[in-house]
């Protein structure tokens, strides 16, 4: 299990949750803060994305959108994990290209069964 | 209403009409001045005291949303220690864990088993050995021994009667012989012979009697030896086998004691797991509560800057001060409702998080006791008992070897005792031989002698009686010799059975083998233990002063408390001056509202205000989650596009 997954938010202590969420069940973690950090920082051995759809500088809207430009990131699963959860966001972002959407907060089993779904 | 007479008669404004940036007041218009000079115009009161009053609530929302916001950030850096801290006591109490685990796989192991093993086939063998053995017998064949002395002596005697007769029949035959003069010549010779062979038979008799006296002692000293092993076999078997049997049950005990208690380990690493996902859980709202309090601090800058934007001069519509005053007045009862809510479910966060952690440290305490009590050192420990049990039983074993040895020796001695008569005997038998035939010679010649010799034949038969006699008692002797050495014969191969180390020592050598594993064992149980204890307190330790640090969460809460208090005062201030706005409009912003929140909890948190009801925590939180229908089965706040 040596996937790696980027987890894209503003607030450090989210990242901080997410990463040893998934360093603890082995996988490999990459930390941007915002979706403009996480585009400078997407490199081949990303293999998933978990971003929050409320940031500064690029939102996770257009941080979707910016991975799904690429040819060898069209693919991958980018999953949204916000406070947000109307429903006409959530449908912007299936528009833009999200795998999935978690309202927060998360319980680490939940996280870690999202990951193992959507990695297979 | 003196400040407005003031102002109407022209005098200077008190500081309570100064806006920000402005130093005129509402009658700085100069039209509205001159009519109601010239009684054209009342002076517009109500309007001027709204707006004072929204004026002043502006100004105490002044940095209000800044310093939550500002204070609750800060406290970022709590978080992340909190967060790494939490990382650390995950892995402490999983390491935790799984030495606990080993330990009781190590008190459940392939070396409990294999002594539990060997105990028990050492227990089945003892139990065997001991029905086999019949004890009794051989003290029969013992007393059967020392019966012979009493009866060799008695034969002895007769010996002695024999001797005497022997030489009082030589001396008459001295007597005879000597009246024969040459003729009896030939007796005094046979005379000498027979004192001669009698003395032989003397000597062998005394050596004969003193064997059987010392038989009589070896056979005492071999009852009393025989008792003994007997008391000690029995002794030592039965303490033996009894000691077996409860380091038997105690180690069986043990193994499954450690078996559950691997189970309940796992069952509390399972509850720590739990608990860590939990403080995951509750470590969010530092970002989920910041984002409702940024909220909070957007709609009240928001209104606050409306109304410091309300024009000061003849513009102001007073309509449009009644409207902002009333949306003000929705505003702050809503933000103070927010602001409420997000108090609640920081601090119940907080109260979860302290709870995981103390959870934590409780799971990791228990499996370091029940772990710990598996390897509990000392005389009381199961492991330090079945050692010194096991040495016990080699003990034992030890002990009847020698005892069996002691056995054998004077067995020996029996046996080199009853050769010794048998030899005797055997002369005694030659030696009445001898006088036999040295008779039978006497009675020819006293027959070929005459008539003078006829009392020499008689001496002669006489002499040959006694001789018939002696070979009688001999053969009786002979007979006795023979039941005794028989029983001798048994006993001694008792003996050496009992001193036989041949089967002891295997035995002897697995148990100590077994002895020093235990031992080896119960140093690397007590040793793990104690680290395990160690490393548990240690853990625990470093978890209750993490949830001591947690009481940073009070100031962020009475903060909060604060706010809303403040935000409280501003609403009951403004109340009174709130009227309906034309057309409901202001209702009609507020539910607009609603479009801009993010969260689920701030919406009904809205909705339960614009209701009339306070907005209830249950509510916030089945908002927090109910996102979804949970078609994947992850969670109602989980959705797979």
């Amino acid at each position: 299990m040596n996937k790696t997954i980027m987890t894209v938010d503003d607030s450090a202590s989210v990242r901080q949750m997410v990463a040893f969420t998934l360093k603890n069940a082995g996988y490999q973690v990459i930390e941007a803060s915002d979706g403009k950090d996480a585009l400078s920082k997407l490199k081949g051995d990303v293999h998933m994305v978990i971003t929050d759809l409320n940031m500064p500088n690029m939102d996770g809207i257009d941080l979707i959108k910016g991975i799904r430009a690429q040819a060898a990131f069209k693919f991958i699963p980018v999953v949204m994990l916000t406070t947000e959860s109307q429903a006409g966001k959530k449908q912007e972002g299936k528009d833009a290209g999200a795998t999935g959407w978690i309202v927060k907060p998360f319980k680490p089993e939940q996280l870690l069964a999202v990951v193992q779904k959507v990695l297979r | 209403m003196l400040l407005l007479t003031k102002s109407w008669l022209g005098l200077p404004f008190s500081p309570g009409w100064v806006r920000s940036g402005s130093n005129r007041g509402l009658f700085g218009n100069t039209v509205l001045r001159e009519m109601v000079r010239e009684g054209m115009a009342n002076p517009p009161v109500a309007v001027e005291q709204e707006t004072q009053v929204a004026l002043d609530c502006a100004h105490g929302l002044e940095a209000f949303g800044r310093a939550v916001v500002g204070e609750f950030s800060a406290k970022e850096k709590d978080f992340l220690r909190l967060g790494a801290l939490l990382a650390q006591f995950s892995d402490e109490a999983m390491a935790v864990s799984r030495q606990a685990a080993e330990l009781t796989s190590l008190t459940s192991g392939e070396t409990v088993q294999e002594t539990t093993s060997l105990l028990s086939e050492n227990l089945k063998r003892l139990r065997s050995g001991n029905a086999g053995q019949d004890n009794m017998d051989e003290l029969v064949e013992l007393e059967a021994i020392a019966s012979v002395g009493g009866k060799l002596t008695e034969i002895i005697r007769e010996f002695s009667r024999l001797v005497k007769h022997l030489s009082m029949l030589g001396i008459a035959t001295r007597i005879e012989s000597a009246r024969l003069g040459s003729s009896g010549m030939g007796f005094a010779t046979l005379s000498d012979d027979v004192e001669k062979l009698a003395l032989k038979i003397v000597s062998a008799s005394e050596n004969i009697l003193h064997r059987a006296h010392e038989l009589t002692v070896q056979t005492k000293a071999a009852g009393e030896s025989l008792r003994a092993i007997h008391a000690a076999q029995k002794g030592s078997s039965l303490a033996t086998m009894e000691q077996l049997h409860l380091d038997l049950h105690a180690l069986e005990q043990l193994s499954r004691k450690s078996r559950e208690s691997a189970g309940e380990i796992s069952g509390l690493a399972q509850i720590v797991g739990s608990s860590v996902s939990e403080a995951v859980h509750s470590m969010q709202f530092h970002d989920i509560i910041r984002q409702q309090l940024e909220h909070v601090d957007e709609a009240t800058s928001e209104v606050r800057t409306q109304v410091l934007d309300l024009p000061d001069d003849e513009r102001l519509d007073p309509d449009e001060v009644l409207d902002v005053v009333a949306w003000m007045h929705g505003v702050l009862s809503l933000q103070r409702s927010q602001l409420g809510n997000a108090r609640a479910r920081f601090a119940e966060a907080m109260q979860d998080l302290d709870e995981s952690l103390r959870t934590v440290a409780s799971q990791v305490e228990q499996m370091a006791d029940m772990a710990g009590s598996l390897g509990a050192q000392g005389a009381n420990g199961v492991l330090s008992q079945i050692e010194n049990g096991v040495a016990g039983v080699a003990a034992s074993l030890r002990e009847q070897v020698s005892l069996g040895g002691k056995m054998a020796t004077v067995m020996k001695d029996v046996a080199d005792s009853i050769r010794e008569m048998s030899t005797s005997v055997f002369e005694i038998e030659e030696v009445g031989s001898e006088i036999e035939l040295i008779a039978i010679n006497a009675s020819i010649k006293a027959a070929h002698t005459g008539e003078e010799g006829k009392a020499l034949g008689v001496l002669a038969s006489a002499i040959q009686k006694l001789s018939v006699d002696a070979r009688t008692h001999t053969e009786q002797v002979l007979e006795l010799l023979k039941s005794v050495d028989q029983s001798s014969e048994a006993l001694h191969s008792a003996s050496v059975s009992h001193s036989s180390s041949e089967a002891a020592e295997p035995v002897i050598a697995e148990l100590l083998g077994e002895t020093e594993q235990l031992k080896d064992l119960d140093t690397l149980v007590a040793a793990r233990a104690e680290a395990l204890r160690r490393a548990a307190g240690t853990l625990n330790g470093e978890i209750l002063n993490a949830v001591e640090s947690l009481e940073f969460r009070h100031p962020l809460i009475d903060a909060m408390a604060m706010g809303e208090a403040r935000l409280h005062e501003l609403v009951d201030q403004v109340g009174p001056y709130v009227q309906q706005a034309k057309g409901g409009r202001h209702s009609a912003k507020l539910k607009e509202m609603l479009k801009r929140y993010t969260m689920e909890a701030e919406r009904l948190v809205h909705e339960n205000v614009l209701g009339g009801g306070v907005a209830s925590l249950e509510a916030a939180h089945a908002g927090d989650t109910a996102v979804s229908d949970d078609p994947d089965g992850l969670g109602d706040n989980i959705e797979l596009f």
